[in-house]
């Protein structure tokens, strides 16, 4: 059974709120998603509510996305919705020297200025992104990202959601263009789990990104050995894991 | 050694790297500690295209295939008479 139309409500500057029992199913994803990861071992982190300019220009975010940051009102000055959640980990690490192994996992909103009709719940400007970050020796962290594809997807299948993981090419760092997509490519840098989400059409619920060495160079992350580091993440969006939910599964209660 | 292999080899010692210190050979994993960047792989492709007579396509541009020279001759060096010379 479809959930009521009541319980999903998409304005038009692109943000959703869910009611009833799509609150219910949101939270619970969540919340689950978090337990995964912790039980993987990630320690979690509260990231704070909007970004600095500084970071996102660090990050070489506005060489890549000149036009999709959105500005938050903040009393600390220039900040902006984080585009992605994970940006707020690079920033802690800022110059450290890892022993070994660095994984944590972090939920905020997050923002992007995205091309979108008022009717597109699949792609919002305003969303709840959680993240598992992985930071250390670039063999490990493309273990940890191919381990996490597989977690996702027993995690989908284990509440009734059917899903592809696919290769995909539209990272979130470095310059546009052939080259760079095909870099991607051939390196397999970029996977998404997509799914059927009723009316919002067929969208990504979450993506597992190898970084290389991109991040950790701006912001001087080494190993402790000096060697550089690398870095890569799961993102899950939670409000497309709901609609994809309630749009498989009907809109039974999440389970106790 | 087939032209392909030896036709590459010259290019990537020459053209990619700029006679940088690097040791190269058939089997060298060409992704590793960025030996051919987004740019990189633009002038490789352009220039596998006028060993091979066509087009690559985006498709084709996979790990499998562009791991090394040897994986690239073994997938395209049999197109235009360049196997077996």
């Amino acid at each position: 059974m479809a959930p009521d139309a009541v319980e999903i409500e998409l304005d038009p500057g692109g943000r959703i709120r869910f009611h009833g029992r799509a609150e219910e199913w949101f939270s619970w994803l969540d919340t689950q998603l978090e337990q995964l990861a912790l039980r993987a071992g990630a320690a979690p982190v509260s990231p704070p509510a909007v970004m600095p300019r500084a970071i996102l220009d660090q990050a070489g975010y506005f060489e890549a996305f000149p036009e999709m940051a959105i500005p938050a009102h903040d009393d600390e000055g220039d900040a902006f919705l984080a585009p992605a959640a994970c940006y707020h980990v690079y920033s802690t690490l800022q110059g450290r020297r890892l022993d070994g192994p660095y994984l944590v996992t972090l939920a905020t909103t997050c923002g992007r200025q995205e091309v979108r009709t008022e009717s597109d719940a699949g792609r919002l400007r305003r969303f709840r992104m959680r993240e598992v970050v992985f930071v250390g020796p670039a063999a490990w962290v493309a273990a940890t990202r191919d381990e996490w594809m597989a977690k996702a997807g027993a995690f989908a299948a284990s509440i009734g959601l059917a899903g592809t993981m696919e290769q995909a090419t539209d990272t979130f760092f470095g310059q546009p263009g052939r080259g760079r997509r095909l870099i991607q490519q051939i390196k397999q840098l970029k996977y998404e789990l997509r799914m059927e989400a009723g009316a919002a059409g067929q969208v990504a619920a979450a993506s597992f990104n190898l970084h290389e060495s991109f991040f950790a160079s701006r912001f001087d992350i080494r190993m402790a050995d000096g060697s550089p580091a690398a870095s890569g993440c799961a993102a899950f969006g939670i409000e497309r894991w709901t609609l994809a939910r309630l749009a498989q599964a009907g809109d039974g209660a999440p389970p106790t | 050694m087939t032209a392909l292999i030896d036709n590459l080899l010259e290019f990537v010692r020459h053209d990619l790297l700029h006679g940088r210190d690097v040791e190269v050979d058939a089997d060298t994993s060409l992704f590793e500690q960025g030996m051919v960047d987004s740019l990189g792989i633009l002038r490789l492709i352009a220039f596998l295209e006028i060993q091979i007579d066509r087009p690559i396509a985006d498709a084709e541009v996979v790990m499998e295939h562009f791991r090394t020279i040897r994986t690239i001759d073994r997938r395209f060096g049999g197109e235009n008479g360049n196997r077996g010379a």
